[in-house]
């Protein structure tokens, strides 16, 4: 059985001390990781991953997280970066982390992605050089998500953890104008090549809590101002693993 | 309605939304903006008391004279976590 906490769109200032931790109190009893998915911070500053990271001090599960764009505002992401990890917090920027969790491996590939929209609908890497590097960071985006999902291939229950969007099922409540800066078809794509079994995103905070990429992958809006909880629950564990099967054992 | 020669009901709109957005008080993307009965109406959510008062301070700043502002932005309130969602 793997237990996935995850939440994104914290969105911590300097007013926030105290504000997130006690939503977490009971997150260890209830979850074998937490997942952020971005928007840790409202401004990026240094100062509010200080206190970012004393609401994460102290857990007993392990954290990763990947940045947003509010958490790149002022430019300090390798020092943010530090920071998270100083108390223990993974920072995926189109890395991936394994945990071993009983019989079974949890491979979470994270990046926070970028925008261009969706398919039949979005910009291309064309025309004025602004443009072309606009689009040729989403697709270096979802070239660093496929290669980090490919790397945890083996794992038991694979996850894509993003801040922007791979769908447009979980933006319905954005206004539609506003769809290609909130995320990107080429992110889908990854994923569903890689086949995992989840992903994860936050960014829209008007969005819709739950969608499905083309290829079927259950999609999760984990902004919370979406799930309007401290974190939401996902589980993986009825069906047993193949060297567990082969003993006539079950994990329930 | 007036809001001086340049500035049409739109463009009070999105001046007041790039406030928002861009000032480093605030760096708030998500409130709605409206122009109704001659005022400003700020709608939506921020996550905490501090923040709604800025956010009206904000967008003060940028508004013709004589345009009054509503501010009807509410504070988030979050629940501790959410029933498990079995995937497999
Ligand atoms: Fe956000
Ligand atoms: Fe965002």
């Amino acid at each position: 059985m793997i237990r996935i906490a995850a939440a994104g769109d914290l969105h911590v200032g300097l007013d926030s001390v105290g504000c997130y931790s006690p939503l977490l109190a009971h997150l260890h009893e209830r979850a074998d990781v937490l997942l952020l998915a971005g928007d840790l911070t409202q401004h990026g500053s240094i100062d509010e991953f200080h206190v970012l990271a004393k609401e994460l001090a102290g857990l007993h599960t392990p954290v990763a997280a990947v940045f947003g764009n509010h958490d790149y505002h002022q430019g300090h992401e390798t020092r943010n970066r530090e920071i998270l990890e100083s108390v223990g917090v993974r920072v995926l920027e189109g890395e991936y982390m394994v945990l071993r969790m009983g019989e079974e491996r949890l491979g979470v590939a994270g990046i926070k992605g970028f925008c261009g929209g969706y398919a039949g609908a979005c910009g291309a890497e064309f025309g004025e050089p602004e443009m072309k590097s606009f689009i040729r960071t989403t697709k270096e985006d979802a070239e660093s998500l496929r290669i980090a999902l490919d790397a945890i291939s083996g794992c038991d229950v694979r996850v894509a953890l993003t801040h922007y969007s791979p769908i447009k099922g979980t933006l319905v409540g954005e206004k539609l104008e506003i769809y290609p800066f909130l995320g990107s078809y080429l992110l889908a794509e990854a994923i569903d090549g890689a086949k995992a079994d989840l992903a994860l995103h936050g960014h829209s905070h008007k969005g819709t809590d739950q969608g499905v990429t083309p290829g079927g992958v259950p999609v999760r809006n984990v902004a919370m101002p979406v799930i309007r909880t401290g974190y939401q629950l996902f589980s993986f564990g009825s069906a047993p693993s193949p060297s567990v099967e082969s003993m006539g054992e079950s994990t329930g | 309605m007036e809001y001086g020669p340049t500035l049409h009901k739109s463009y009070l709109v999105a001046r007041v939304r790039e406030a928002l957005a861009e000032d480093p008080r605030l760096n708030e993307l998500d409130i709605q903006v409206t122009v109704a009965a001659g005022k400003v109406f700020l709608l939506g959510e921020v996550a905490s008391q501090e923040r709604r008062r800025q956010a009206a301070i904000v967008a003060a700043e940028v508004l013709p004279e004589g345009i009054g502002l509503v501010n009807n932005l509410h504070v988030a309130r979050y629940t501790e976590s959410s029933d498990v969602e079995e995937l497999r």
